[in-house]
């Protein structure tokens, strides 16, 4: 099985391409064409303001850094802080007589799911949106860069073979599981299992894998006990493993991925338009670039969304991965989420 | 070795307490009150609060064993609304917010379910928990407001630099507060320089040093929480910080060599 073994010896560099499997709120638009370069792009002047969510190393404010750098006639503020409070405070500023922020740039999807369900964010304009691979293209919401749930294993102790390519048959496999229940994304996951297979179902999957599962406080931690063999498979984001064979080439640890259900989940950053703005807009066209999208694949791990922007290397393409149909903004419905993990005894 | 540690399920719970760095806001519910403009001079008032609300729910459990059902959960959110503690929660610490109420929600779906005495107890005590989790958060959001080390939500540098600058300074801390015999501020404060600043950063590190991260993740986690946890003499807690900061420059040199060679955006 090919697809398993990618990361061993990898050198495959994913070129990413719309895949037809992925679903979010497509509204069609034919095929997105190439990315832009900056060169492209109108100057931004004027007044804006930016809700950041922090993360990535400080990536993202590089970006955001570079973009006032380029645009001298730009008056950005910037407000940084982790998404969920940026989107809490959000939703509080609207209570209280409207938002100060233009434009919400947050880690995950989730946070974006927030304020939108609080009818806070501006339709994406069909013209930006279907600059966007399909099917990443939401009425409310601008992706910028994904990421994929994946499973990483350890060769020497697993046969690749035995590890199925069904998220919900892990529940019947023998093997240690490392997780990280209290981290986000992987709440994110189980959000969507709970979407997609439903509760009772979740509740189950939780409940049978609780006994071989050992529980870590991140994601780059679960990987690195998988490479040392202190756990079979560990459940987590695709960059932890690719960077930590960056760092490590002969670590002992592999990516797999299930196909079209929650393991296999692709999340997102992205934007959420605050207001009509031009400048909004074209800040937007900016983090679409062809430019950000290079930088944040290579510097970030990060799939780019938008075509011609090789994906991080050693991550098969989007064509090959088959992620859920599945509305990210969605993912935002965290509490039922987190009731049935409590339920479970994972929380 | 990472999966021998002994600490990961607490500092998992730590994850919450880490992201109390949420810029303080308005209340969702109504007015926040007057107070949660000086939460740190109500913490006080808060800790009674959360005495009271933890009285009635040992009444609540109690009642349910006793008598096989449970006074009104409803009189009990209607009293946990009603304090300042709840403001000030909701406004200050507003990550901690949320799981309290989920804690409410996981007891009253045990006493609808008519659940056997030990689990209304057990739910009981979760709120009783996470009631004191905010609690905590407040106090730890009081010391960085009073040393003038909140973390800023505006355009300051917020780069790896920052990051580092704040994890010695919350070491240090710290190691000052154990001193002073303050084990949880301590604990916190180790818990936030972990998940709020060094983990931001290990993705990162472990590309140019992925020895380093194991070594400053062992630190963190079994290292230094081990001996807090264990009541280790201020001399060894203190050394072994000393050590860290050590670790922690070498990551910090690593880094700024990484960002020196990495591309530009434009």
């Amino acid at each position: 099985m090919e697809r398993r073994a990618f990361l061993q010896g990898a050198t495959a560099v994913g070129v990413l391409g719309a895949s037809g499997v992925v679903a979010g709120c497509s509204d069609g638009g034919g095929e997105a064409p190439p990315a832009l370069s900056v060169d492209d792009l109108p100057p931004l002047s004027g007044d804006l303001t930016v809700y950041l969510g922090r993360g990535e190393g400080g990536l993202y404010s590089h970006v955001v850094d570079a973009i006032r750098e380029r645009n001298p006639d730009l008056n950005l503020s910037v407000r940084r802080g982790p998404s969920s409070a940026l989107a809490n405070t959000l939703v509080q500023e609207a209570e209280r007589g409207g938002v100060r922020a233009d434009l919400f740039w947050s880690i995950d999807a989730s946070s974006l799911g927030r304020v939108i369900d609080q009818g806070l964010a501006r339709p994406v304009p069909a013209e930006l949106r279907n600059r966007i691979r399909e099917p990443f293209r939401f009425e409310a919401m601008a992706p910028v860069t994904g990421r994929v749930r994946t499973v990483a294993y350890n060769p020497e102790q697993v046969d690749p073979d035995a590890i199925p390519d069904d998220i919900m048959a892990f529940a019947d496999a023998d093997f240690s599981v490392g997780w990280a229940p209290a981290y986000g994304a992987f709440q994110s996951f189980v959000t969507a299992m709970r979407v997609l297979e439903g509760e009772q179902a979740t509740l189950q999957w939780l409940r049978a894998i609780k006994p071989r599962a050992r529980e870590y406080a991140g994601e780059l931690g679960a990987v690195m006990a998988t490479a040392q063999g202190d756990v079979d498979v560990s459940l987590a984001n695709h960059y932890y493993t690719l960077r930590l064979k960056a760092g490590k080439p002969d670590a002992n640890v592999a990516l797999t991925h299930t196909r079209g259900d929650a393991g296999a989940l692709v999340n997102a950053s992205g934007v959420a338009l605050l207001d009509d703005s031009d400048t909004a807009t074209n800040f937007v066209r900016y983090l679409l670039s062809r430019e950000v999208q290079s930088y944040l694949a290579e510097e970030a791990y990060e799939i780019p969304l938008v075509p011609g922007v090789p994906g991080p290397e050693g991550l098969p393409s989007l064509d090959s991965l088959q992620p859920p149909r599945i509305d990210l903004t969605r993912l935002g419905d965290m509490e039922p989420t987190l009731d049935l993990m409590r339920r479970a005894g994972v929380l | 070795m990472l999966g021998k540690f002994d600490n990961w399920a607490a500092l998992a719970a730590g994850l919450l307490l880490g992201a109390i760095m949420a810029p303080t806001t308005a209340v969702a519910h109504g007015d926040e009150g007057d107070h949660v403009a000086a939460f740190q001079d109500h913490l006080a008032d808060y800790e009674a609060d959360v005495e009271e609300l933890a009285s009635r729910l040992d009444e609540l459990a109690e009642r349910y064993r006793r008598e096989g059902k449970a006074g009104n959960v409803a009189e009990f959110v209607a009293a946990w609304e009603e304090v300042e503690y709840h403001a000030a929660v909701e406004a200050v610490a507003t990550p901690l917010y949320p799981p309290i109420w989920q804690a409410i929600s996981g007891l009253r779906q045990a006493v609808k379910d008519g659940a056997d005495a030990e689990t209304v107890r057990a739910r009981a005590d979760a709120v009783v928990a996470a009631l004191r989790e905010g609690l905590g958060g407040l106090k730890l959001k009081a010391s960085m407001r009073r040393a003038g080390a909140e973390e800023g939500t505006g355009d300051g540098d917020t780069g790896p630099a920052a990051a580092f600058d704040r994890i010695r300074d919350h070491l240090d801390e710290a190691v000052a507060a154990y001193d002073e015999g303050n084990t949880e501020k301590a604990k916190d404060l180790v818990r936030d320089a972990y998940f709020n600043n060094f983990e931001g950063l290990e993705g990162e590190l472990i590309e140019q040093d992925p020895a380093l991260v194991t070594r400053l993740e062992e630190a963190f986690n079994a290292g230094l929480l081990g001996r807090i946890n264990d009541g280790a003499p201020v001399g060894d807690v203190r050394g072994m910080v000393e050590s860290m900061k050590e670790e922690l420059a070498k990551a910090e040199t690593r880094l700024k060599e990484s960002a020196d060679s990495s591309g530009e955006v434009f």
